[in-house]
């Protein structure tokens, strides 16, 4: 797939303010400049982009023997090698009490504790924790994908309360959801729903406010309080309104076509990493995740004309038969290729001086550290721009991980989140400037 | 009655046995019997391991069309494995729960939730019958508790296999299933749903032609019945009467959808969300003066049920009843005797004791085998204490309690955790302690140990500030911000008093240690999860111990030095060990209760005492001395204080 080209017709403010109706006053829209022309926000915006296969790599051929700057590169880092200074590799990293084999896939932003006992509830993940902190300055204030995926099942996202967020599969579906107008009726029609949601929020207010009179000043604080959440909501459906009104960036490219067959696995997820792609260049959103499901994959196309004697779960546990670890490499290393690609693109991106790659973190990782015996200790981890200083293999205790939530929080701060904690985090990560 | 013909941690995991002696079947066999029909009645499946990951001890077959409840019915006993796969009775019960999770092969994924309830099954077997609730396309799962839970072994990276743990004496415990019958899903108890009462009450409904929703409710006269309905929902849902003119707010906004055409559903929704954002549901009124009966009740509801005031305690706040002692003695009586009371154990323990922690760390495998993914031991621990807290509270026993008692409430796991005289089923029951035992009050539970430990060792300073901190009411300066805590050290070379002894040399340090350590000191003779233990446990130098673990696993550790419990208290007084230490906190039972009223105050009015309530606690604490502090008195003179009905002031002093 060609990568995606951009070309905005810039927009009359005025004809834009007429067609909407509604009088607030808007800051210069985005949308009225192509995204990488625009009178550049300073410094221009960090993004996001997390993605985990929930079977991970091969351990051997994935970590470098030897920490610090200068380290050689390992069999599958050799594939990023023109990269080498744009990426970081973790070793010693994993979720504290995060165990029990794959119900870990859930876990791997979000780092609740003991997935398969029975009082298990999840934990809200970390993209959602920063869209939630960052507020909704795009059109979507994160997505959240799947490739292969078990949507009922599986994801990275989860919210605040433990609920699952169901991937978007479908490349389709993405693109119509990021650049395809609805309908004037449709548009309508979800403006009605917010407006709903605006008249009760009306009534509320209006009786509180007769309601609070004569309250003592405990009571007014708390007040205070309720009509700041009040504000905010009745500010956020302002914000939802107005993206519905706001034209989709117009982009040249032809809509793609789904591929539904699972064994085309590595297209799909080829697929699914342009579209990551397309979303956070034409600032359609600043977070993505992308869950690769390679546990619900079934025999699938190697990429050189083979394919693979297993479903992939299957696969994953080799015992060390030759056989299947040399299918192993072969699906990882076409994966370490697709990132390669991904870095390149983003890195060929310039926006306010910058490449779109120093701009966007992408970290790349898994909930197992070794699916051949379950062990989720040791997690596979790789993070690449963001304006990090990279270039390094940082190593910490294999016996007693770090936990990995401090590079978490790490990245938080990167967002621009200034958070103290996240999940299990005991700090900031070492070693990472 | 199970998807394949073996499961993990092979035989002795699972079989099929007829005249109780293991009939081996092969996969392929299993699928031919499945495909003929045929039932043979005398057959029975034999479990012996616990749910847990990788497990697919699910019904073949099996899968929820819908959510909903489904009645599960089976015949089944508690049975022992003895040697050549041969069955014989078991001497107890066996107690049993099934799991909620998507039938995913041995791999559990996504949700996984206990349901059903805790069944004790017995030796001469029955029919048994209870009801899950599933999601759809979920299935249930065996769970045995308390049994092994095999988890896979590999060396070197090599092929995976199972081992199961070796035979206990007497052989592996475990129940033989003959049959199980599904059915479901249930319909509700009745119809229309009791939700639906509440939002639409009698009126007549059909599926909708128009509208957002999948029915459309019939209202002959839509005006009048939504402001009815309107209102009844209104009452329900805040706790004091609504002035008409805030109703009028709400009525406005359904009317108005009502005019524009909307179904009345939908606009019965509308008035309905509106009104739970108010603050009339949102928000717990504070009394603040003598007579807001309706902030009382709910403030007595809240505390004591942790839900709205009840049909009874609101027609007492009604006619105005709650000034009078004997009026709240009654109601406070009947919340704690109610059903409700089990929330506010549950909610207090958890934020008072910790008792959300308890699942926090996961025992360390290499220093405590016996302890691996027992969730049975866990969840028994936490009932241990919420029993014995809502005896302190029903039973009126001293606030002693805390810290001293000759009894203790165990089930069948915990009798064999703390040693004590066995006793059967998964219930935990009230049992004397005998003479000399270490147990006895909150204060040594497991699961205290257990939320005051980390999983791998234990601290005298983290245990001691803990207490201090929550049963004494003295809690400790936070620590300076240079200094680095104690890191113990488990390869069993340098005790933690040698280590601590270093780290309390200066006197700065010495001076605030001495007041919160030494309680810490005697705790030390219990390990992370409570169990008495006279050397510590280490990983290289001391006594090698090695065998299997309940996984299938090979473990090694070492027993190391001697504990030392023995301490002084900050005002001179010397103990040797935990008997003797129990004996002087519990000679200071003013304090232990001065503690329960600050607890109480902060969860009840959710604020900390403040200095102008001390005379008030003081006088409550006056009033119970002669019969020795006890628990429900104690909580009767808080609900009488000033600082719970909000009388005369108590917000004066943040004005």
């Amino acid at each position: 797939m060609p990568s995606p080209h951009l070309s905005q017709p810039a927009m009359d403010r005025r004809t834009f303010l007429r067609g909407i109706g509604v009088t607030l006053a808007l800051p210069l829209l985005e949308c009225m400049t192509p995204v990488f022309a625009r009178a550049a926000e300073t410094p221009p915006p960090r993004r996001l982009l997390a993605i985990s296969n929930n079977l991970g790599v091969l351990p051997k051929p994935f970590f470098p023997h030897t920490a610090g700057r200068d380290y050689p590169l390992s069999p599958y880092l050799a594939e990023l090698q023109d990269f080498r200074n744009d990426f970081t590799i973790f070793s010693g990293l994993s979720h504290p009490g995060v165990v029990g084999g794959h119900s870990t896939e859930n876990c791997f932003l979000t780092a609740a504790r003991g997935p398969t006992s029975s009082g298990f509830r999840n934990q809200i993940s970390l993209d959602q924790f920063a869209a939630e902190k960052l507020g909704q300055s795009t059109r979507f204030a994160s997505l959240n994908l799947g490739v292969n995926i078990v949507k009922a099942n599986r994801s990275l996202s989860w919210t605040r309360d433990g609920v699952l967020l169901p991937a978007e599969d479908s490349a389709l579906a993405l693109f119509k959801k990021m650049f395809v107008q609805g309908s004037a009726a449709e548009i309508e029609q979800r403006l009605q729903q917010l407006q709903e949601r605006g008249s009760i929020l009306d009534a509320v207010l209006t009786e509180t406010r007769q309601f609070s009179r004569g309250l003592g000043s405990d009571d007014r604080e708390r007040l205070d309080q309720y009509f700041t959440s009040v504000r905010e909501l009745e500010e956020r459906l302002q914000v939802s309104g107005e993206w519905e009104q706001r034209p989709k960036p117009a982009i040249e490219q032809a809509p793609p076509e789904d591929i539904r067959d699972n064994a085309l696995f590595l297209q799909k997820f080829r697929l699914m990493l342009a579209m990551a792609e397309l979303a956070l260049v034409t600032d359609s959103t600043r977070i993505v995740t992308i869950m690769v499901d390679g546990f619900a994959t079934p025999v699938f196309e190697l990429g050189d004309q083979t394919r693979s004697t297993d479903g992939y779960h299957n696969l994953s546990h080799h015992g060390q038969t030759k056989e299947k670890v040399t299918q192993l490499e072969k699906v990882d290393r076409q994966q370490m290729a697709l990132l390669r690609t991904l870095l390149q693109n983003l890195a060929a991106k310039k926006e306010a001086g910058r490449t779109l790659l120093d701009q966007t973190m992408v970290l790349s990782g898994s909930n197992m550290g070794d699916a051949n015996t379950h062990d989720n200790t040791n997690l596979p981890i790789l993070l690449a721009g963001g304006g990090f200083r990279h270039g390094q293999h940082l190593v910490f205790d294999r016996d007693d991980n770090t936990p990995l939530c401090n590079l978490f929080v790490s990245m938080l701060h990167q967002l621009g989140v200034e958070a103290e904690a996240f999940g299990s985090s005991t700090g900031l990560l070492r070693g990472l400037s | 009655m199970f998807p394949g013909a073996d499961t993990f941690g092979n035989r002795e995991a699972m079989f099929y046995a007829r005249d109780s002696k293991m009939v081996p079947i092969s996969g392929p066999q299993l699928r031919e019997i499945r495909k003929s029909g045929e039932h043979d009645p005398e057959m029975e499946l034999a479990i012996f391991r616990s749910a847990s990951w990788p497990y697919f001890g699910y019904p073949d077959g099996f899968r929820a069309a819908t959510a909903g409840e489904y009645r599960v019915k089976f015949f089944a006993r508690a049975v022992r494995q003895v040697r050549d796969f041969r069955l014989v009775p078991a001497p107890v019960s066996q107690a049993l729960t099934f799991r909620a999770r998507t039938p995913s092969g041995p791999d559990v994924s996504g949700d996984v939730r206990a349901t059903g309830g805790v069944m004790d099954i017995t030796p001469a077997g029955g029919i048994y019958e209870t009801t899950v609730r599933l999601k759809p396309g979920e299935t249930f799962e065996y769970s045995l508790l308390g049994l092994p839970v095999p988890l896979p072994i590999t060396v070197d990276g090599g092929p995976l296999y199972y081992d199961f743990p070796p035979m206990p004496e007497g052989g592996h415990p475990g129940i033989a299933f003959r049959w199980i019958e599904i059915d479901g899903p249930l319909a509700p108890p009745a119809w229309p749903p009791a939700a639906h009462r509440v939002l639409f009450g009698d009126l007549p409904f059909r599926q909708a032609a128009r509208g957002s929703l999948p029915v459309e409710v019939i209202a002959g006269e839509p005006e009048k019945d939504a402001v009815r309905l309107f209102r009844e929902f209104a009452g329900k849902a805040a706790r004091a009467p609504v002035p008409a003119e805030a109703l009028d707010v709400y009525e406005q906004l359904i009317l108005d959808k009502l005019q524009a055409g909307e179904p009345f559903a939908e606009a019965m929704f509308a008035g309905y969300k509106a009104f739970l954002c108010s603050g009339h549901f949102l928000y717990l009124r504070e009394p603040e003066q003598a007579g807001e009966h309706f902030a009382i009740a709910a403030r007595l509801a809240h505390f004591l049920s942790n839900s709205r005031p009840d049909a009874a305690l609101e027609a007492q706040a009604r006619n105005g009843q709650l000034r009078s002692p004997e009026a709240r003695r009654t109601e406070t009586d009947r919340l704690i005797a109610g059903l409700g009371f089990e929330h506010f154990v549950t909610n207090f323990t958890n934020h008072w004791l910790d008792l959300k922690e308890l699942r926090r760390d996961i025992p360390d495998q290499r220093l405590y085998p016996e302890y691996r993914l027992d969730d049975y031991l866990i969840s028994s621990l936490g009932e241990e204490t919420r029993a014995f807290f809502t005896a302190m509270v029903r039973d009126n026993l001293p606030a002693t309690a805390l810290v001293a008692s000759d009894f203790a409430f165990v089930n069948d796991r915990l009798a064999r955790h703390y040693g004590l005289p066995a006793v059967e089923g998964s219930r935990v029951r009230k049992v004397p302690l005998p003479a000399g035992s270490p147990y006895g009050g909150l204060l040594t539970q497991g699961a205290i140990m257990r939320v005051t430990s980390n999983g791998t060792t234990t601290s005298p300073v983290i245990r001691g500030a803990w207490v201090m901190k929550h049963l004494l009411g003295d809690p400790p300066p936070p620590p300076p911000p240079s200094v680095p805590a104690v890191e113990p050290d488990i390869r069993g070379a340098k005790s933690i008093r040698d280590l601590l002894a270093l780290h309390t040399k200066s006197e700065s340090c010495g001076a605030c240690h001495a007041r919160f350590d030494p309680v810490g000191f005697a705790l030390e003779s219990f390990d992370i999860m409570g169990v008495w233990r006279d050397r510590y446990r280490g990983l290289e130098k001391g006594e090698r111990v090695t065998g299997i673990d309940r996984a299938g696993h090979a473990f090694t550790y070492t027993v190391a030095e001697a504990v030392d419990s023995s301490g002084k208290l900050a005002d001179g007084r010397a103990f040797r060990d935990i008997t003797e230490l129990r004996a002087l906190l519990a000679a200071n039972p003013r304090q232990l209760a001065r503690n329960l009223l600050h607890q109480f105050t902060a969860y009840a009015t959710g604020t900390p005492v403040r200095f102008s309530d001390r005379p008030d606690l003081e006088r409550i604490l006056d009033e119970c001395q002669p019969t020795g502090y006890r628990v429900r008195d104690l909580l009767h003179g808080f609900i009488g204080s000033r600082i719970f009905l909000g009388e005369e002031g108590r917000h004066v002093a943040t004005q």
